[in-house]
């Protein structure tokens, strides 16, 4: 499935950036039950999403209003690895495109 | 054990009612700070998180990391500097007048955030207030931000619980506060927002198109008719942009102009950038009185230069640097790693106090005091207003004003 990845900053990129195991909370995404279904997937189970730039695996949360064709990630270095910033443009955090595959539990 | 108040430099509010007690050392208490600020202050107690002077990554002392930095820096043809918005004024003074020296670009992270909106603040083109003429508003709207998660005190101690005519149990609502957003945030939802406008990812530009249309009297989208009806009740509203509003629009705010313009018509209207680091408002005012320009300015050659193509982004792209200078910020943290790939086999030197993905890939690292904890000075929060900043707890390490200094003297021709 194609999603557009937008990013949003949570507390914890301060909050927990500063313990020892840095960033737990930025491997998820959150994607409306929609597509959860179309994914095959329940939330608490893993997603890889992938791009020319690369590929993560994440957590899955349920997002009742999160529109479909969407999911919402918490900005991170992790997150990073699937952004791109064209010539004169400003980096894509608010429209990452990516391929969404359930990954066996 | 001392106690007593301090600034808060974990975001832009910089709040100043920040209660401390500190014992043999350590701090013991911390009141007023939110949950973003008390884990800066509390994590710099952590030495594992903290920097220490490195060059290749073996520890060195001050004079050893400082020659090595300048060493870098004098054999660089096109070096960069970058940051300063985590550095106070006088750090920025230091630094904009060390990239002048070198003929360096300079540049921060307002080129892909903020900067565009604080120009326009700046050279007058852009209305803006300060958090005090808040209280005059009758309409609090936050657009494309989130600050319960960036900026956690901002509705507690600035905008809407702070205004004086905001009464929680009252049955006359006196100040309305609006979010559009493209989540429903914390901010937005949990009945803090009186009023929510969800638009989808990147539809910014369409719903403010459809406002105009709808101030030209002309039939509009429901939402924006809402919002339309919300603003006519209005006669002094206060805008807080955030980056999804700039990032939405590509930092093309022309449009958003416009409708401020025809809102001019019957209402006050103001802006006021939500900026991340506590400081980068101030780093946009230092560059603008040094130069002209709040951002991406070109020292080469003695004269100075402005353009895109001098923001940190198209530098690095374009492999256009032979040595960066990183001064309280963290890019490696916050940018794509498509574009930082770039600076594979680039020499870094960073000042930071705190140990970073930025620190961990430089060749040379000059570990700073904490400013606003253990180091003074002043800083420009995010409606423009300095604050004194107040060391709170004694360290040996030096500032990032004294380590630039220094820089600045072993670099002199
Ligand atoms: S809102 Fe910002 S300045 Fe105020 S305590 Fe929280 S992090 Fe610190």
């Amino acid at each position: 499935m194609k999603l557009t990845i937008v990013t949003y900053r949570d507390i914890f990129l301060w909050s927990e950036r500063y313990k020892e195991n840095g960033q737990p909370a930025a491997a998820l995404v959150r994607l409306s039950p929609k597509d959860l279904a179309d994914l095959g997937i329940a939330a608490g189970e893993k997603l890889k999403l992938t791009n020319e730039e690369g590929s993560i695996v994440v957590d899955v949360l349920a997002e009742p209003k999160c529109p479909s064709g969407y999911g919402y990630m918490p900005v991170s270095p992790l997150v990073n690895r699937l952004t791109t910033c064209r010539h004169g443009k400003l980096p894509n955090f608010k429209h990452i495109e990516v391929k969404a595959e359930a990954l066996e539990s | 054990m001392s106690a007593g108040e301090m600034v808060c430099t974990a975001c832009s509010c910089l709040c100043d009612d920040i209660e401390i007690e500190i014992e043999n050392g350590r701090i013991v208490s911390m009141e007023k700070a939110c949950r973003k600020g008390t884990a800066f202050f509390f994590g710099s107690e952590n030495e594992r998180l903290r920097t220490v002077h490195l060059v290749d990554g073996k520890q060195v002392d001050t004079d050893q990391a400082l020659a090595a930095a300048a060493g870098l820096l004098s054999r660089a043809r096109r070096p960069l500097v970058f940051g300063m918005d985590n550095a106070s004024l006088e750090a920025q003074r230091q630094g904009i007048e060390l990239a002048r020296m070198l003929g360096a670009v300079l540049d921060d992270s307002s080129s892909f955030c903020q900067g565009k909106l604080t120009h326009d603040i700046l050279t007058g083109t852009l209305p803006s207030c300060t958090f005090d003429q808040i209280h005059d508003s009758d309409l609090i709207i936050y657009w494309g931000s989130n600050p319960h998660n960036a900026q956690p005190r901002h509705l507690s101690r600035f905008s809407l619980y702070a205004h004086r005519k905001y009464h929680e149990m009252g049955a006359t609502r006196y100040v309305t506060m609006a979010v559009v957003d493209v989540r429903e945030s914390e901010t937005a939802g949990a009945g803090v927002a009186h009023r929510f406008f969800r638009i989808l990812p990147g539809e910014d530009s369409n719903f403010i198109a459809a406002i105009i249309e709808g101030i030209k009297g002309n039939p509009v989208r429901k939402d924006a008719s809402g919002f339309l009806k919300l603003l006519k009740q209005s006669r002094h509203c206060v805008i807080f942009a955030g980056l999804g509003l700039t990032y939405s629009l590509d930092n093309d705010f022309s449009l958003f102009y416009e409708m401020l313009k025809h809102l001019g018509g019957w209402m006050k209207t103001f802006v006021i950038p939500m900026s991340g680091h506590y400081n980068v408002r101030g780093f946009n005012y230092s560059l603008y009185n040094a130069t002209g320009c709040v951002n991406k300015v070109n020292f080469a050659g003695g004269a100075v230069s402005h353009g895109d193509e001098f923001s940190l982004l198209e530098q690095v792209k374009n492999r256009a640097a032979d040595c960066l200078l990183i001064v309280g910020a963290d890019p490696f943290s916050s940018l794509p790693i498509s574009v930082l790939k770039h600076l594979d086999g680039v020499p870094l030197v960073t000042l930071d106090p705190f140990r970073t993905a930025t620190t961990e890939a430089s060749s040379v690292v000059l570990g700073v005091s904490l400013t606003g904890l253990e180091s003074g000075g002043t800083a420009m929060r995010m409606d423009g207003t300095t604050v004194t900043l107040m060391p709170a707890k004694w360290t040996d390490k030096q500032s990032d004003v004294q380590i630039l200094e220094r820089l600045k003297e072993l670099l002199r021709p």
